[in-house]
């Protein structure tokens, strides 16, 4: 189906909406690499989102396992799904002394490259606010 | 995102790797260590971390922090290392990251993958396997013995004793507790069994002791093995060699448990 012919489900667009389309773009027009990219300069990886997904997901039959004393099977199978996905997804096995040499043969020197800030462990709402400032300093001295 | 496959190398193996790449043996001064990798290290008095790690994606440039009140230079050195696995382990490398002070030196299998996957680096970094074999050779381990590793190699004591227990060619395992809960083990390939963590150290050992405050001069010998192990197979009176030691601070225990004998 082209987004043409997916547009005829969604209500018409308002002003608004065609304004934002002309400064951000159309959605329809947002590719998966594309909206990577974008998450990616908001700090946000779609392995990251994923690998979060799963441990809330375990989390969640934790629970509900203590609760009930049984195993949720619907989110069992969620989180086989949520492995399954990131198997798949899985870099390619090299060697590690190959993976270590191409470490120090990086080439990028870019100077767009933006240094990154996302928390594996906790959401950025966790961190007290002298923490985040702490990190924020440690990016600006990245960027210099 | 780490899920590294049955195919993949180990943590381990990247560590190693990466002495060899950069032809040392040791990781000796962890500041000329970090300029190596384009790493600069920064002590900051953060609340709820005890490393991070900001990183130039795709470049050898990056910062590591490192919480400026821990106590123990090993642990700091520990820490380090966790960041520099962050830093050099695939699927880790592309985010910064924090680890929290609960995540560092911990085997828990509770833990995110990513972290588990970071502390074994940061051990192998720091403890490296071969040269642990060379120093400890032939001698009964003992916690004297991984004291001994651990200011040779300027860890804390929790690794060095972990990388002791790898090494050995005993039936070893290690065990933490903390304020009279046992909160982890780990055993060697040789020790067949198993500890019940988040159990109660059992009143029959050395470390109960240690927690009850009682003064043991020899906080060693022989207790009735089902004092720590979790078998429904031991025979009746089969007992286990235990040394204990308590890190008052932490209010913790670590124990080593040897069978010098099979049940």
């Amino acid at each position: 189906m082209s987004n043409k012919e997916a547009d005829k489900k969604f209500p018409p667009k308002t002003a608004n909406d065609e304004l934002f389309d002309a400064i951000f773009g159309r959605d329809e027009d947002i590719a998966e690499k594309l909206g990577e990219e974008i998450m990616d300069s908001y700090g946000v990886s779609s392995e990251h989102l994923v690998e979060s997904l799963k441990l809330e997901i375990q989390k969640r039959i934790k629970e509900s396992r203590d609760e009930t004393g049984a195993m949720p099977a619907e989110l069992v199978a969620m989180l086989n799904n949520v492995r399954a996905y990131q198997k798949e997804k899985e870099p390619k096995a090299v060697s590690a002394d190959e993976w270590i040499s191409q470490i120090f043969n990086v080439s990028s020197t870019s100077s767009t490259v933006q240094p990154v800030y996302n928390l594996r462990t906790r959401d950025v709402g966790m961190l007290s606010e002298k923490d985040k400032k702490i990190l924020n300093e440690m990016i600006a001295e990245l960027e210099e | 995102m780490i899920h590294l496959s049955k195919l993949a190398p180990s943590p381990e193996a990247y560590a190693r790797s990466l002495l060899s790449q950069l032809k040392l043996r040791r990781i000796g001064d962890i500041n000329s260590f970090a300029a190596l990798l384009g790493l600069r290290i920064k002590e900051v008095d953060s609340d709820s971390f005890e490393g991070a790690l900001v990183r130039m994606p795709e470049q050898l440039k990056g910062i590591v922090a490192i919480r400026h009140d821990i106590r123990e230079e090993g642990r700091k050195r520990f820490t380090f290392c966790h960041e520099v696995g962050h830093f050099i382990l695939p699927g880790h490398g592309t985010t910064a990251c924090i680890c929290l002070p609960e995540q560092m030196e911990s085997w828990r299998t509770s833990i995110p993958e990513q972290e588990l996957a970071a502390n074994l680096f940061a051990a192998e970094l720091l403890l490296p396997y071969k040269e642990i074999e060379l120093f400890i050779g032939k001698r009964d381990l003992t916690i004297g013995l991984a004291q001994k590793v651990s200011t040779e190699f300027q860890s804390s004591l929790t690794s060095g004793t972990l990388k002791c227990v790898e090494v050995t060619d005993e039936k070893c395992a290690v065990v933490f507790s903390v304020a009279g809960l046992i909160k982890w083990f780990r055993r060697n390939e040789r020790f067949g069994y198993f500890v019940g963590v988040n159990k109660r150290v059992c009143a029959d050992t050395y470390a109960s002791q240690l927690f009850a405050g009682l003064k043991v001069e020899e906080p060693f010998g022989s207790v009735p093995a089902d004092a720590w192990l979790d078998s429904e197979e031991l025979p009746s009176g089969a007992r286990i060699w235990e040394e204990s030691i308590l890190l008052p601070y932490y209010n913790s225990t670590i124990t080593i448990l040897t069978i010098h004998k099979e049940f």
